[in-house]
């Protein structure tokens, strides 16, 4: 198994050149043309519950967790993709049933669900998100907020064939 | 002189383990924290500052305190800091087993972890 090494750099260059890709991948679908997958962050999986149940809002809601979801390669994005979402809130702990719900793409590949507030655990306001339902590769990542104050985070997927 | 020197050490130190604490007991995310996370967190808190005591006390540094004194205190403080980080560790092993064993090996995603 390889080792991702994630540090704050790396995070923060990773994910301005995946925001950067993403942005002009939808504006220029054209020039997406070799869009590298998304890896799985460090500690992305922890605490994942299997078959978070498809909702309409987890909890109580407040919070906005966002993303997209492209294919590898061209960047096309991908409709009706369930995408899990779990995190540490002012509802409940991680590893907590309620703490978890799945939402689907839509039509453009992009993704919304509203959650209870995130709240640091473990030294860092962050969030949750899986892709895990076999017709592409696994992928767990693990958004970091800027601060603990803000009320949404995003999340971007790039998926390869699995 | 010397007392206003004294009073100084005392109170530079006193500062430097007590803000740190007052700071984490007044923290709003208390509210959305249980009791073991809370626990844990402060266990790690008091260690840290317990570790700035230490090398303070066997160096001689602290005005009013004799050698043996000083040791004494040492020895003792060395054995809190033992309970402190074993409630640290279970605590947080509690709150989220997978968390705790990247932090454990250092592959925490957080800034302080030294491999990241």
């Amino acid at each position: 198994m390889t080792t991702v090494v994630l540090n704050r750099r790396n995070l923060l260059a990773a994910g301005g050149s995946v925001l950067a890709t993403g942005v002009s991948g939808l504006l220029l679908p054209a020039r997406a043309q070799g869009l590298a997958p998304t890896p799985s962050m460090s500690g992305g999986s922890n605490n994942y519950r299997k078959g978070a149940p498809t909702v309409d809002r987890i909890g109580k809601g407040g919070f906005w967790m966002s993303g997209t979801v492209r294919r590898a390669g061209d960047g096309a994005p991908l409709a009706g993709q369930r995408i899990q979402i779990w995190a540490h809130t002012t509802e409940g702990q991680e590893h907590e049933p309620q703490s978890h719900g799945a939402t689907l793409t839509d039509k453009n590949g992009a993704f919304r669900l509203e959650m209870p507030q995130i709240i640091p655990i473990f030294g860092q306001p962050h969030g949750h998100l899986a892709y895990d339902s076999g017709e592409f590769k696994t992928v767990f990542l693990r958004p970091v907020m800027r601060s603990a104050k803000e009320t949404s985070l995003e999340a971007h997927f790039v998926l390869q064939p699995a | 002189m010397r007392l206003a020197r004294v009073t100084l050490i005392w109170a530079a130190l006193a500062a430097a383990v007590c803000v740190p604490i007052a700071a984490a007991a007044a923290s709003p995310l208390l509210a959305w924290r249980g009791p073991v996370y809370i626990l844990a967190g402060s266990a790690g808190i008091i260690a840290l500052g317990l570790v700035l005591v230490q090398p303070l006390l066997i160096g001689g540094y602290l005005p009013g305190l004799s050698a043996y004194r000083g040791r004494r205190a040492h020895h003792w403080i060395g054995g809190a800091l033992v309970v402190a980080v074993v409630v640290h560790v279970g605590g947080l092993w509690i709150t989220s087993p997978p968390d705790m064993i990247d932090a454990l090996l250092f592959t925490s995603p957080t800034p302080f972890s030294p491999s990241v």
